[in-house]
């Protein structure tokens, strides 16, 4: 079974291809029943439909799909989900068996509709930018941002926070001077204060503190909040001119002490106008950030230097005093963001830590980006930023906004939860199960921000007792279904349905329909998703119990004689995964801080099947002159010195030449002529890396 | 002529209530004999020891028999006695030389131009007292019914002609002082035993002199370096303050300009007026004290800051909605030095207007912006000048609508005079800790509560200003000038004023715009030339008749540009047992005053009614008293003053006529509120314009009228004319000026060539009575009138709005007519009446044990 085909046609790779047809049996399986969906998985072959979907009755609403029974006489489809005959509408009056619409047709099990409405806002980018840096650093961050308004789309909306012991939203339509809203540093401001003090908002917009009635032809539905965020097109002089004069936050710094830097009310205040004036309307909060937060809400360190950063023993000591606070803190701001469809990235450009730990979930539950750098002038940074806002070939932005998954499966199915970059969305149908994993007790999420690379974790549990046994031959069906406002505007929906045989328990068709890849990612996201909550040694247990399970019902081995014990080729490399999993920086947090353990755990739960994989083994490939590039063991045995060698750990790419070769090299072999070989070997993994760097989002560090 | 009141019929008819008690005790104006005003003797004020009791030939009273039969034989309005007689007749006397204040008495009238030199008493610039003759003991005092008390002005401003007041730097030890009293070194320390001791002139104590500051004496006792050391023969020096007196590191002063940006002030033109104002008053002139710094606020829902810093190319404006937990924005460049960021500033002076077009907000949030003020200048001090249209309705302080008509002209109208709440007393107490003192600029168009608001300015020693109805084509000049004149005064700041007098005196009662924590420190968060302070003296004890009485204020403050001094005033003058000289050195100017901050001080605690039957009381028992004790000859049908008080009766009756204690319901209560800020505080020559308008005529110029004067280098004016209606020629013109503002009336039958050369129009229909300002025309009439009214306005509000008003054309005419206080207004009689009914009084008084008379009932 070639997963791969499969994932490149849908996007989804489940654990298991054939299901064990009872509850017991799936539990007997040990890998829950599982897949990975990447929603915008890129299809450039096949184009979004332009019309709305045919969908069935309420509440079911379940797409119509190639897997649906149709009676082209009767002009009937019926659902497979709920089982209810549907009539198609009107404009379907003309199906016939040979004349099918796409969405009937097989090769169409994964399709996108791009729906007439449009959203009435186009996607708001909100700056949040740190000023208590160091000139160069401050100025590297400013050459970047200046550089990203030209990186968006004219349309696109735009507005800026700067903070620092305060919190200024600059107002971009003023014209006879700079202007800025000025907030408290040191204090959490609600949404009703921020609608209240700006005068946006549903709520506040005709009352008397709300300037005159917005012009007609300013943008929809911002609710007074024109002043402040505008099109690139319209304020790029302006908010150009703003950044240039920014200059550092001028309140004076003590010696012996942190510059007092207020991230957690920033956020307040951007927050707080986004969810205001652009409520379900896709935009994104990006944050600067140059060091951790020093006071008011979310405050990660006091502004002290004696007092140092926290590390991981303290938060287990729970001896550290912001922490807990902080994180409760941002986490409501995240499901209020994610809640009103917004997504927030954080670029953090410090060699100490900002606080990604307890801003994390911002992150984290809309589905925003994290980078973690050491500093805004580092490529990294730039790279990552401008990777962001990258754009496809039509030249709109390579993202998604407020999109919502949603889920469906044929009774036998139920849903247990996801893990990935989301929030639930509360739609509690018939198909949840009591068991929840992840994000459970709804079959619906929101994920702000979603771009072609957003995989999720689905976890399902097989409902059907023993004694209902299944047809042979009967296929249990997924549905997923992500509407979202494309970065043109308009919405669409992406609808993949997919269908797995059901088997029974004993049958080798499980075994083998067993994707151990796919397999090792999901039980690393359930691993890391537990470690999040629980002590990781018990993790550590729950892996290896699991692993044991899956290798005592799998294996084929006699009893009390270790050297008989055999795994399937299904199965070979996943207890491989395992052991590194168990000593990755995943479940590790010894030699990590815990910022970095953020952004590990963080860029695991957002990555497809290969990526995560090589996050958690690393590849080493071997570069000699003896055949091509060839994957080696992560062993100092592959360390020969006529080799050169790349390891990419995901988060690093690094080069390592062998003795000899490094000698070669010093000696300038390769740039003889006759020495071309060389000077081609020398090229080939560098060529290599940059490939992938291309790829990546964080931009690897790049040795 | 609808409303005019002043036109009524000579024959004043009696009303109805008034006490007409009878024929017997009134003397026909025939019997009376025959008044002199215009006599010289009359006015010689003591000149080579004149006769104590001025019943003799050359007395200056007036007998003032009040007509009432209806066969009227009336009184000449003519022969009352007038302030313009009595000052021009000052005004000669010193025009001729300068006054030394040597002499301890015979000083010259507030509103006389003077010079004074300094010869150990302070120039009665700085401080005046009440009589210049203290009575020995309180019986003696209260026989007069005379207030005791000065007015001290502490910065006043010096003539060009005077010498400055002398710096003297002490060193480290700071200034020598009396170790019992701490009182300052002053002329009148006396030094004893060759030397080595100096005896307190106030407390009598007997102090060592310093080593380095020993000096030997001569024959009568004198230190040998006295007139070196200008603290030992000057009235008034200055010291420079050591750390001892520092508290908080001095700081140069910060001027923070705070604009209410709201609908109702963009509408009114306050905002374009103020801006234009601000900018006029930085750089149209003199500019700011040397060393100030500039900062602008603007606010209306939120308050809006602005960094000023040099560096900038524009200001950066900064919205602070929080306006519950206020906060400065700008660490940098909120206070700016005007000179170094004057592009910044004037560019954003220019285009605030523009900038608040289409503000719709109602509501500012004044207290907001006076937190924020606190906490931008808590380290440093510095003054707000603060431009306010509206009840402030929202955010920290916000105050309820209150007024109500229904309490208007009853008793319980002083309920509205109190504060609504404390917000304002306790910030402008927080202000006043912290040396900033706040100036409110006030244009209401609807209720403000003053009352509540004002508190800002009376406890932080600023000054109320209230332009109601405010139009800025109308009243932006005078608003500009006024704010122009705030700005450029010498200011100090973070102030306290300490009076000390003569053992068996205290002061009883500070009167002025201050604070005070305890009894005897006087806290100014500010203080500048036109502040002045009135102190009511009280007895402790007798004084010793054979010595002179002392006085000395010091007051210890920070110049604008942050230098800590001490400024110490001394006056001594004679104390005496007779009566007759209490009267004769009673000084009319001061006293009223004095009075008056009194009475408006009480209008918390007592009906406004009340009020003023106590100070017409006042006013008949003081004349009582010298008619008892100095004229018990005279006969009872005549009306007897004492010179120095003849002008009592006038001023009561203006000050009975002031919208701060008139009666009537017509007056709004922030008018109200501002008359009374306006009397507690008003410096003594300001009182007498308040008092008594100056009234030009300007039809009629001879000779050398209206060209300067080579000699003294100021316009010769004409005499000036009366403040009664009937006084005025209707073929006539007038400037009319008093409280800032200057008024031209044009009578109806003035001729066609005046209107052509004055206005450049042929007549009266033509006159452009919207035009604000005085025509500037090549003819030699307009350039008299030009300097006529430049030279009228007080001293350095040169440029007051003009309203021109046409006799019985104009419905203006009606405002104008109140301010002639000598005719029937302002719910009170005419003088010729009032200075009757004081007569009518002052016989019920004398008459022995008669039956009792009904008191005060006139309107």
């Amino acid at each position: 079974m070639d997963f791969e085909a499969i994932e490149d046609q849908d996007g989804v790779r489940c654990s298991w291809n054939v299901l064990p047809n009872t509850r017991i049996e799936a539990t007997r399986s040990v890998v829950p029943v599982s897949a990975l969906y990447t929603p915008l998985k890129e299809r450039p072959d096949q184009p979004p439909i332009r019309y709305e979907p045919v969908m069935c009755k309420v509440p079911c609403r379940a797409v119509l799909n190639p897997y649906c029974q149709i009676d082209v006489r009767g002009k009937l489809w019926i659902c497979p989900f709920c089982l209810q005959r549907n009539q198609f509408p009107p404009h379907y009056k003309d199906i016939s068996a040979q004349n099918l619409p796409p969405e009937l047709l097989p090769r169409f099990t994964t399709i996108e509709y791009e729906l007439p409405r449009r959203s009435p806002v186009p996607p708001v980018f909100m700056f949040v930018v740190d000023t208590c840096l160091e000139e160069d650093e401050l100025k590297a961050l400013k050459d970047s941002l200046i550089l990203s308004l030209s990186l968006l789309p004219p349309h696109a909306l735009v507005g800026l926070i700067t903070y620092g012991t305060m919190v200024h939203l600059h107002e971009l339509g003023h014209q006879e001077c700079q202007k800025a809203y000025v907030f408290r540093g040191a204090k959490d401001y609600n949404v009703k204060q921020i609608q209240e003090m700006l005068g946006i908002g549903s709520s506040v917009r005709n009352q008397a503190g709300a300037p005159p009635g917005a012009p007609a032809n300013a943008p929809q539905q911002a609710f007074g909040a024109e002043r402040f965020v505008q099109s690139v097109e319209q304020c790029e002089f302006t908010l150009t001119s703003i950044l240039e004069q920014l200059q550092r936050d001028p309140w004076p710094v003590a010696n012996g002490r942190r510059p007092l830097r207020s991230t957690g009310a920033a956020m307040a205040v951007a927050v707080g106008m986004m969810e205001s004036a652009f409520p379900n309307a896709g935009g994104r909060i990006m944050l600067f950030c140059g060091g951790p937060a020093t006071q008011g809400p979310g405050m990660v360190v006091g502004p002290e230097l004696k007092e140092p950063m926290r590390s991981h023993h303290d938060i287990e000591k729970e001896s550290d005093r912001h922490y807990r606070k902080a994180v409760k803190f941002y986490e409501a701001l995240a499901r209020r963001t994610a809640a009103a469809g917004h997504a927030v990235d954080v670029f953090s450009g410090c060699l100490d830590q900002v606080g990604l730990a307890e801003m994390k979930s911002m992150v984290s539950l809309t589905g925003g980006n994290m980078v973690l750098t050491d500093s805004f002038v580092t490529a990294i940074f730039k790279q990552s930023f401008q990777r962001v806002l990258e754009k496809d070939e039509s030249g709109d932005l390579q993202m998604g906004f407020n999109a919502s998954l949603e889920v469906q499966t044929t009774k036998e199915l139920k849903v247990c939860g996801l893990i990935g970059p989301g929030i639930s969305a509360g739609k509690k149908t018939a198909m949840v199960s009591d068991t929840e994993i992840g994000i459970g007790g709804t079959t619906a999420w929101k994920l702000a921000a979603i771009n072609s690379r957003t995989t999720v974790g689905v976890y399902f549990e097989v409902a059907n007792q023993q004694s209902q046994a299944l047809q042979p031959g009967s296929r249990g069906l997924v549905q997923f279904c992500t509407t979202y406002q494309h970065a043109r505007g308009e919405y669409r929906m992406r609808v993949t349905t997919i269908a797995r045989s059901w088997a029974e328990g004993a049958s080798p068709e499980i075994p083998a329909s067993f994707d151990q890849e796919a397999a090792a990612v999901l039980m690393a996201r359930i691993a890391v998703y537990k470690a999040e909550n629980e002590e990781v040694g018990d993790v550590l247990r729950w892996l290896d119990r699991m692993l044991i399970r899956l290798c005592q019902k799998f294996g084929d081995y006699r009893r009390d004689d270790p050297a008989s014990f055999r795994l399937g080729p299904n199965f070979s490399i996943y207890p491989q995964f395992m052991y590194h999993l168990r000593r990755s920086q995943f479940l590790q947090v010894f030699n990590s801080s815990p910022d970095e353990t953020a952004f590990y755990r963080h860029c695991l739960f957002r990555e497809d099947t290969t990526n995560s994989l090589t996050m958690i083994q690393p590849s080493l490939m071997s570069y000699g002159f003896e055949g091509a590039p060839a994957p080696v063991l992560l062993d100092s045995v592959s360390m020969k010195p006529d080799v050169i060698l790349m390891l990419d750990t995901f988060f690093h790419i690094l080069i390592w030449h062998g003795n000899t070769i490094a000698e070669w090299r010093k000696a300038g072999y390769h740039e003889q002529p006759e020495y071309e070989n060389l000077k081609l070997l020398l090229e080939a993994p560098v060529v290599d890396a940059q490939s992938l760097l291309v790829e990546r989002m964080p931009v690897p560090r790049y040795i | 002529m609808p409303g005019y009141p002043g036109t009524c019929a000579p024959g004043y008819p009696s009303p109805a209530g008034a006490p007409i008690t009878g024929p017997q005790t009134f003397v026909p104006g025939a019997q009376a004999p025959a008044p002199m005003p215009g006599s010289s003797a009359a006015y010689a004020r003591g000149a080579g020891g004149a006769p104590v009791s001025p019943s003799g030939a050359g007395r200056p009273p007036q007998a003032q028999p009040a007509p009432y039969e209806p066969p009227k034989p009336r009184i000449d309005p003519n022969q009352m006695p007038t302030p313009i007689s009595v000052h021009m007749h000052d005004q000669e006397i010193h025009d001729e030389q300068p006054y030394s204040t040597g002499l301890k008495t015979n000083v010259p009238l507030a509103s006389t131009n003077f010079t004074a030199i300094d010869d150990g008493n302070s120039n009665p610039r700085f401080i005046r007292l009440t009589m210049y003759s203290v009575p020995h003991t309180e019986e003696l005092l209260k026989a007069t019914q005379l207030p005791l008390g000065m007015v001290v002005q502490p910065l006043a401003d010096l003539a060009p002609t005077e010498e400055p007041v002398k710096l003297i730097d002490f060193g480290e030890e700071g200034p020598i002082r009396c170790m019992r009293c701490k009182t300052y070194i002053n002329p009148y320390m006396v030094f004893i035993n060759g030397g080595k001791h100096f005896v307190c002139n106030i407390c009598r104590h007997e102090n060592d002199v310093p080593d380095d500051y020993f000096c030997n004496l001569d024959m009568v006792g004198r230190r040998l370096d006295c007139q070196v050391r200008p603290e030992l023969h000057n009235g008034t020096v200055e010291f420079v303050a050591t750390k001892d007196f520092i508290a908080r590191e001095p700081h140069p002063a910060t001027f923070v300009f705070a604009i209410d940006v709201t609908w109702g002030a963009v509408q009114n033109g306050m905002v374009a007026q103020a801006a234009a104002a601000i900018k006029d008053a930085l750089y149209g002139g003199r500019g700011l004290p040397v060393g100030a710094k500039v900062a602008i606020i603007t606010y209306d829902r939120s308050a809006h800051f602005y960094g000023l810093s040099p560096s900038l190319e524009q200001a950066q404006m900064m919205v602070v909605p929080d306006i519950h937990d206020m906060f400065v924005p700008i660490h940098e460049g909120f206070a700016a030095d005007p000179i170094e960021s004057r592009h910044v500033i004037e560019g954003l002076l220019d285009s605030l207007p523009s900038m608040f077009m289409q503000n719709r907000t109602a509501e500012p949030v004044l207290g907001a912006v006076v937190q924020a003020v606190h906490e931008a200048l808590r380290n440093t001090g510095g003054k707000l000048f603060a431009f306010h249209t509206a009840l402030p309705t929202f955010g920290p302080g916000s105050l309820k609508q209150r007024d109500d008509p229904k309490l208007h002209n009853t008793d319980k109208e002083r309920t509205l005079y109190e504060p609504q709440d404390s917000f304002y007393h306790d910030w402008a107490v927080k202000l006043v800790e912290s040396g900033i003192s706040c100036s409110l600029y006030t244009f209401p168009n609807t209720p403000m509560d003053l009352a509540t608001l004002s508190q800002l300015s009376t406890v932080t020693s600023g000054e109320l200003y209230s332009y109601p109805g405010f139009e800025g084509k109308r009243d932006g000049r005078r608003f500009a000038a006024d704010l122009r004149a705030d700005v450029e005064r010498t200011y100090g700041s973070n102030a306290v004023l300490r009076i000390r007098t003569s053992d068996g005196l205290r002061v009883d009662e500070h009167y002025g715009n201050l604070f005070m924590r305890n009894h005897v420190d006087v806290e100014l968060a500010g203080v500048t030339s036109d502040t002045a302070i009135g102190a009511l003296l009280q007895y402790d004890g007798r004084l010793d008749e054979k010595q002179d009485v002392y006085f000395q204020a010091a007051l210890l403050y920070t110049t604008s540009d942050g230098q800590r001094r001490i400024r110490v005033h001394n006056v001594a003058v004679p104390c005496t047992t007779l009566i007759g000289s209490m009267f004769r050195n009673a000084e009319v100017d001061t006293s009223m005053n004095l009075i008056a901050k009194a009475a408006v001080t009480e209008a918390l605690s007592q009906p406004l009614r009340s009020i003023r039957e106590r100070l017409s009381d006042r006013c008949v028992q003081i004349l009582t008293a010298y008619r008892r004790n100095c004229a018990a000859g005279s006969p009872p049908g005549q009306l007897i003053l004492p010179e120095a008080f003849k002008l009592a009766p006038l001023y009561t009756l203006s000050l009975l006529k002031s919208p701060a204690i008139r009666g009537g319901a017509d007056v709004p209560i922030d008018q109200r509120i501002f008359h009374m800020c306006l009397l507690r505080q008003l410096p003594v020559r300001k009182s007498m314009d308040y008092f008594y308008p100056t009234i030009v005529p300007i039809h009629a110029l001879a000779g050398n009228q209206g060209e300067v004067d080579e000699k003294t280098g100021l316009v010769v004016l004409p005499t000036f004319a009366r403040a009664s209606y009937t006084m005025l020629d209707p073929a006539g013109a007038y400037l009319l000026t008093g409280d800032g503002s200057l008024i031209m009336w044009l009578g109806r039958q003035v001729p066609a060539q005046f209107l052509q050369d004055a206005l450049g129009v042929s007549s009266l229909e033509q006159v452009d009575i919207m035009q604000h300002s005085l025509p500037e025309l090549d003819t030699a009439l307009n350039r008299k009138i030009n300097a006529i009214a430049r030279q009228v306005l007080p001293a350095r509000v040169g440029f007051a709005s003009l309203q021109i008003i046409r006799q019985g054309i104009d419905q203006a005419e009606v405002q104008f007519a109140t301010k002639l206080i000598e005719d029937r207004n302002s719910d009170n009689m005419t003088y010729v009446d009032y200075v009757c009914a004081v007569h009518r009084q002052i016989q019920v008084e004398v008459r022995p044990k008669g039956p009792v008379e009904p008191k005060w009932s006139y309107n």
